[in-house]
């Protein structure tokens, strides 16, 4: 097994909304290894988007991460904070949790960098592809030469950056050498002709074109982590076929490890080594590809791959799971399995919360159920209708 | 209509039924660039052609399917022949009777109802859900006030709501939920066909398996026939009993569902069945060849078949001998070159100031073209290129047309299942 880069301890993240309390992200614990595609599937609200934001710090209020270890595998970065911040450091692990928020965003774009799901929204209309890039790029590179500006001109449409931008051209951010490296980095994600491509603004770019661009983007900071979230779900299957496999390319030229988050459970397949499923702001089962699509032992994961149609052969009847996903509401919110009122095998024990329980013959396979520890006992089996009231 | 049929006649044989909805030659353009502004301006008129000649017949209790990207004109489909929106060519014949030819559109409304794909747009936020059930049978006049009640609560226990929620508005349910209010919607006036236009794309999967098996389950109890509109191949095939695909306005291919699923025909077909990832663990070791390219612009749709710019087996005039990838690469260098798309200017500057027509191009084609070519085809393309260069764009895009036109582009292709020329010698 490679090392690990990355260790997420109890990560818990909330939001403090008028409404009440929403636990978004309950006490989540994975390792991301170097150079593997670690998968976190889930239902919308499930908490995976939240995980990933938490990661990069870009939670925004009202939300904030409440409690948990974010450690990062980097020695250089030990080193550099070694002195101001002795308790984030633990050997080359450093705790991002424990260092103040300059350092985190001076770590987006080097260490971590993102791919979102809707490219359109994500690119900035008014500016041409190559020079959003090529602004990446030189904002790595302004970075590494001076760690204090890391400010880009994309982050702000305030009267200041607009009178700025009138009077000097927005090439003179951006020196010739960075414009040739976004030109080198579209063309490694497949895009035709790229010279012209650059000088084009996001509007003359396809779905697709455009999500290329966006992975050229995240790749200018040469990241150790790739977070791509839903980085597919906006396009099309043969758009999505191209992209994913320009992803795979780039994963086994570079070693790049990545991150993938979604929904669809054929994308998981398809990219990741190891995966987590979330449930209601938790992990309720994790491990290899195979230990969670061909031995999953939580109901919920079990239920999840009952939901999908089969393309490949005309199936009898789905078997979805019953009920809505529930809320977050703290105050809603028992301190129970928070599956168990739409689980088939339900039983009285579940009312409270279950450890996570390892799986015999698969060591990497985690799952927070008891029926994991053992089987299912009928007699104990809550009353039909038990949480209806 | 003595129009050739632009898209495949529908496989009628073996069926002796009745269609219940009949579409002929469908077609719906959307005018863009034709206002008064545009007009003062010089500007002409482009019509999107977002439906472009569809025809097909839906039988009474089955499902019919219609597959497509974004932008095939599924959607419109739909709309059109609802006449939802007003399509600009075709028939359409609903139980005997032309539906473009209705003065009254009512009595058919009542037998044809519609479910949207959006949950949360398509229901009034400010209505109670008792209000959103009974607004049908209000517009129809059907039943007493006590009875429209009643009838709003035998809707809810229907679609596996209770009625004790018909007070509420529709913020206070899920999306799932909201997607059964407005199947209950329109079920409320007994209707005959339902369109359902992408009825679960908006919902999580373990929801949108209980939508699919309650639609199955109306279907079967109401006798219900369905034209079911989505993206999603496997929702297709679990739901549908004959599938249409959909390609940049036009059908390609039309099935019985394990027929198209075990045996695609078209191309088109092909791909988008090889392109959906599997859930399943030997997914990684599945080899795609993902299709090249974007599905162009349906304001100017490529000449015959309109997958021929994407289609990974066009056919070759029968005197070239070039492999796939190599035919594949000059056609991508035609389209440039009838385009105009290709950048003399930095090529020459690239290849320095001294260099003569023939070098530039002879840099062209190594740039543009990435596969090898036999002597005599690489000596063609180089001197249409030199062509460009000279700026003789008209007669480089001629001499490459006259050794490399295709079938695919100058005939629109027909056919009775798939409309594809690979299968015209078949």
């Amino acid at each position: 097994m490679a090392d690990p880069l990355l260790e997420v301890r109890d990560l818990t993240t909330r939001f403090f909304t008028e409404g009440g309390q929403i636990n978004a992200v309950e006490s989540v614990d994975f390792t991301v290894d170097e150079g593997e595609v670690f998968g976190i599937v889930g239902e919308s609200g499930s908490g995976k988007s939240v995980t990933a934001l938490s990661l990069i710090d870009l939670v925004e209020s009202p939300g904030e991460v409440t409690d948990g270890q974010i450690r990062y595998r980097n020695a250089d970065l030990a080193a550099a904070v070694a002195d101001d911040h002795p308790a984030a450091v633990d050997g080359d692990f450093v705790d991002l949790l424990q260092v103040p928020p300059r350092i985190r965003r001076s770590l987006r774009g080097p260490s971590f960098s993102t791919i979102f799901q809707d490219p359109m929204s994500s690119m900035n209309p008014s500016l041409t592809v190559g020079e959003q890039i090529a602004e990446a790029v030189e904002v790595q590179r302004r970075a590494s030469a001076n760690p204090r500006s890391t400010r880009s001109r994309t982050q702000g449409f305030g009267l200041g950056s607009f009178l700025t931008g009138a009077v000097i051209g927005s090439r003179e951010f951006v020196s010739a050498a960075s414009h040739e490296r976004a030109v080198e980095l579209l063309e490694q994600v497949g895009i035709p002709d790229p010279e012209d491509r650059a000088e084009e603004y996001p509007h003359q770019f396809s779905g697709g074109m455009l999500q290329r661009a966006m992975i050229a983007q995240a790749l200018a900071g040469e990241p150790d982590v790739l977070i791509a979230d839903e980085p597919t779900t906006a396009l099309d299957v043969t758009i999505q076929a191209q992209i994913l496999d320009q992803l795979a390319d780039l994963q086994a030229e570079r070693g790049m490890t990545t991150l993938l988050i979604t929904h669809n459970l054929g994308v998981i397949a398809r990219m990741c080594d190891r995966v987590g499923v979330m449930y209601a702001g938790e992990f309720v089962e994790r491990g290899t590809l195979a230990d969670v699509f061909d031995r999953p032992v939580h109901p919920y994961t079990q239920g999840l791959i009952g939901s999908v149609p089969d393309l490949d052969a005309a199936g009898g009847r789905l078997q979805p799971i019953p009920g809505n996903v529930p809320s977050l509401r703290d105050e809603e919110m028992d301190d129970r399995c928070y599956f168990a009122d739409r689980c088939p095998k339900a039983m009285e024990e579940c009312l409270e919360k279950p450890p996570e329980f390892g799986v015999e013959g698969s060591p990497d396979h985690g799952v927070t159920c008891y029926l994991a520890d053992h089987d299912y006992d009928p007699d104990a089996a809550l009353p039909e209708g038990y949480f209806d009231g | 209509m003595a129009s050739e049929p632009a898209g495949p006649t529908p496989a009628t044989a073996g069926n002796d039924e009745d269609p219940l909805l009949s579409v002929r030659d469908l077609e719906k353009y959307f005018y863009e660039g034709g206002g008064l502004v545009d007009r003062l301006l010089g500007g002409e008129e482009t019509a999107v052609r977002a439906v472009d000649g569809v025809s097909f017949d839906v039988r009474q209790g089955e499902t019919l399917g219609l597959v497509g990207e974004s932008g095939c004109g599924k959607s419109t489909t739909g709309e059109a022949l609802l006449r939802l929106v007003e399509p600009t060519g075709g028939t359409v014949t609903f139980d005997g009777d032309s539906v473009r030819g209705m003065e009254d559109l009512t009595p058919f409304r009542r037998r044809a109802q519609v479910v949207f794909q959006d949950p949360f747009s398509s229901l009034d936020p400010r209505m109670t859900v008792e209000q959103i059930l009974r607004e049908p049978l209000e517009i129809h006049g059907v039943g007493t006030p006590a009875d429209r009640r009643d009838r709003a609560a035998e809707l809810m226990d229907r679609v596996g709501l209770s009625a004790d929620q018909l007070e509420r508005y529709p913020h206070e349910f899920s999306g799932g939920q909201r997607q059964r209010i407005g199947v209950a919607r329109a079920l409320a006036l007994e209707p005959d066909f339902l369109v359902l236009d992408e009825p679960t794309s908006a919902l999580d999967v373990s929801v949108q398996a209980q939508v699919l098996n309650l639609l199955s389950e109306l279907q079967a109890d109401l006798g219900l026939t369905y034209l079911f509109i989505s993206h999603d191949l496997s929702v297709i095939r679990y739901i549908c009993d004959r599938v249409a695909v959909m390609y940049l306005g036009e059908i390609v291919e039309i099935a019985p569902t394990e027929d198209l699923f075990e045996d695609p025909q078209h191309p088109y077909t092909e791909a988008l069945l090889e392109s959906v990832p599997r859930a399943d663990t030997s997914e990684r070791e599945r080899d795609v060849e993902p299709l090249a390219g974007d599905v162009p612009s349906p304001r100017d749709p490529p000449s015959g078949c309109r997958f021929r710019t994407r289609c990974p087996s066009v056919i070759p005039p029968p005197d070239v001998s070039l492999s796939q990838p190599q035919y594949r690469a000059v056609m991508d260098l035609r389209r440039l070159v009838e385009t105009r798309q290709i950048g003399v200017h930095g090529a020459r500057e690239a290849a320095g100031s001294d260099a003569g027509d023939a070098e530039v191009a002879a840099a062209l084609a190594d740039r543009l073209l990435e596969v090898d070519l036999p002597a005599e085809d690489a000596s063609l393309v180089r001197d249409a290129l030199a062509d460009v260069v000279g700026g003789e764009w008209d007669a480089a895009a001629q001499s490459l047309r006259n050794r490399y036109e295709s079938v695919c582009e100058t005939d629109h292709p027909t056919g009775e299942r798939a409309t594809c020329h690979l299968l015209d010698s078949a």
